[in-house]
């Protein structure tokens, strides 16, 4: 059995039904993201495992034992939320303090472990500021000091960096890692951006419309998508009517109805020179600059689609120019309009 | 910050000698024999003398403090506890609550009075007691003041995540509520109670139906005075004021403390 286990949970509120029978086994020491647009269900999971939920069908099971109709304080179970949700009226050291003085620990053990775990977050020095005298980043510190110190079997992590700019955000991906890492505790993000869940995660659950589409490593996600929906909102994939590239490329076997272009594998070239297994002609409708990268946007008989080139001086081509493209047979990726369900 | 202005400063002046404009002057009044000419003459402090040392407006003071505090504390508890069920249990029936807590503002005093005293003074035993029947008035009266102050300040924090979040912590929901929720209240609490305070303090119409002479407070004595002499009446204007600005400052402090 897995350390812990969704069986066949189903969420309604009211007539809608949030979460349709999702069946998920997740590994001790892992740090797991559920990823899906605003609504998909992947918050309302985290809630029924906290025990913030009720599931409407189905049992939930925490290293072997269920915990379905447990109260959220009896699950052992430590959350961050999205709004911080530090206690106003108490300071730093006290909001940290308040789990350990919840179980009744001693005061020396209380104050040895809330020590640890400003050191942890580096908030030494912060002991008594109020959340209001903090930053966004230094309150969401606190809050995953607060959770961490009561050593729980498992971290929630509800979009907590959503309301954290973008800077911060990078340094606070990374510490929450480093922390997961050092703790080994198993830990789980929700996130509806695809960058983050990457970077973060071990595994990648991606939720639509309350079902699981597709789950992997975050590797396996992004290089292999399954379904129209998994590609379109993990990566920038180019979804293309199987048919109309068949029209550009008659050579070319398709089973599926669609097929997924990652924008950076496609080949552009002045020249007929491409080494691909594929070559089309096209014509530039506009590019953008995404930093390092240029977003080609293209057009070939009436299929538009997008390409990335590093942005270097020789690979800025004029709209209304006539360019070669280039795709191989492995990058042309079939996939479902719906999930197996 | 931008500098202030000329207007600026002239607007807050003009307001703050509109307010206290009238009490200097009854307070000058009350400490002069007379004031017929340009300028008043004869200062004194005897009508000072003669309220502090009259034993019936010590204990029509008193009663003011007693009656403006009791109704106020009996609602602000009964209200805390109402939040608290319909915060954590009952969120469908606050629509209902709310409601029901503005009716009071539709109301006029004088009908609540006037209905109170002819459905239960005659009952007899402890319903028709006068200080009962006033405290039970009271409440209903400065029901909307507390429910507004309350509710509003129950707003503005994030309740219903500080409650998860205090029960992901190992804190059961009451718990949460009295532990995390009420200190974050005070503010609002204390200031809807001094509201409801001052406008007790100052009532009336609704003590004079209710109470008349069973149960005499400082405006009634304040009532009385004012066919006797003006300066008398002005001291115990004075005397008020200062009353009702000493509760207040000791509340503010009390405020201050618990942040």
């Amino acid at each position: 059995m897995a350390f812990i286990e969704f069986r066949n949970i189903i969420k309604k509120f009211d007539d809608h039904i949030v979460l349709k029978g999702i069946n998920l086994s997740i590994e001790k020491g892992n740090l797991v993201t559920l990823l899906g647009p605003s609504g998909c269900g992947k918050s309302t999971l985290l809630r029924c495992l906290a025990g913030l939920e009720e599931v409407t069908e189905g049992e939930i099971y925490l290293d072997g034992v269920n915990i379905t109709n447990l109260q959220p304080q009896e699950r052992g179970i430590g959350m961050v939320f999205q709004q911080y949700s530090l206690f106003p009226n108490m300071n730093v050291y006290e909001n940290i303090a308040f789990p350990l003085k919840q179980k009744k620990s001693s005061k020396d053990e209380i104050e040895q472990k809330v020590s640890a775990a400003l050191k942890m977050v580096d908030l030494v020095g912060r002991e008594h500021a109020y959340p209001h005298e903090l930053s966004g980043g230094q309150q969401q510190r606190v809050a995953l000091a607060r959770s961490i110190v009561q050593e729980p079997k498992v971290l929630l992590l509800d979009e907590p960096l959503s309301a954290i700019d973008a800077k911060l955000r990078k340094s606070l991906q990374e510490k929450i890692k480093y922390i997961q890492k050092k703790l080994g505790i198993t830990t789980i993000f929700v996130t509806h951006d695809q960058d983050e869940a990457m970077i973060m995660s071990d595994c990648i659950h991606l939720f639509n419309q309350g079902n699981i589409e597709q789950s992997g490593s975050p590797v396996d996600i992004y290089t292999a998508p399954k379904t129209k929906f998994a590609a379109e909102f993990i990566g920038n994939y180019n979804i293309i009517e199987s048919q109309s590239l068949k029209n550009i490329f008659p050579s070319l076997s398709l089973n599926s109805s669609y097929v997924a272009l990652r924008p950076e594998t496609i080949q552009l070239s002045k020249e007929k020179i491409l080494d691909a297994d594929y070559i089309g002609q096209a014509t530039i409708v506009s590019y953008l600059s995404h930093g390092n990268v240029l977003r080609y946007s293209l057009k070939c008989q009436e299929i538009k689609f997008h390409a990335d080139v590093l942005f270097r001086s020789f690979t800025l081509y004029e709209p209304n120019s006539s360019i070669y493209f280039g795709i191989d047979q492995h990058n042309i990726l079939e996939v479902s309009e719906n999930a197996d369900i | 910050m931008r500098k202030s202005s000329i207007l600026d400063k002239g607007i807050i002046i003009v307001i703050a000698t509109y307010l206290l404009i009238p009490l200097i002057l009854t307070f000058i009044y009350s400490v002069f024999n007379e004031w017929t000419s340009i300028l008043p003459s004869g200062f004194t402090f005897k009508y000072y003398e003669q309220i502090l040392s009259d034993p019936l407006f010590i204990a029509s003071l008193l009663r003011s403090l007693v009656i403006s505090f009791v109704p106020v504390l009996v609602c602000t508890i009964a209200m805390i506890l109402v939040m608290y069920v319909t915060t954590l249990y009952f969120p469908k029936l606050e629509r209902i609550i709310e409601v029901l807590c503005t009716i009071p503002y539709a109301i006029q005093g004088i009908i609540i009075a006037v209905g109170v005293l002819s459905l239960y003074s005659g009952i007899g035993g402890i319903l028709s007691n006068r200080f009962i029947l006033l405290v039970g008035t009271y409440c209903i009266i400065i029901l909307p003041y507390i429910y507004r102050g309350l509710r509003n300040s129950l707003h503005a924090i994030h309740v219903h995540t500080l409650i998860e979040a205090a029960t992901m912590l190992g804190c059961s929901k009451p718990k949460a509520f009295f532990m995390i929720i009420l200190p974050n209240m005070v503010s609002g609490i204390v200031v809807s109670m001094m509201i409801s305070i001052a406008m007790i303090f100052a009532d009336f119409v609704i003590v004079n139906i209710i109470g008349g002479s069973y149960f005499q407070t400082a405006s009634m004595y304040l009532y009385k005075a004012m066919s006797k002499s003006g300066q008398m009446t002005s001291a115990i204007i004075v005397i008020l004021f200062v009353t009702t600005l000493f509760v207040s400052r000791i509340a503010s402090y009390l405020e201050n403390k618990s942040k």
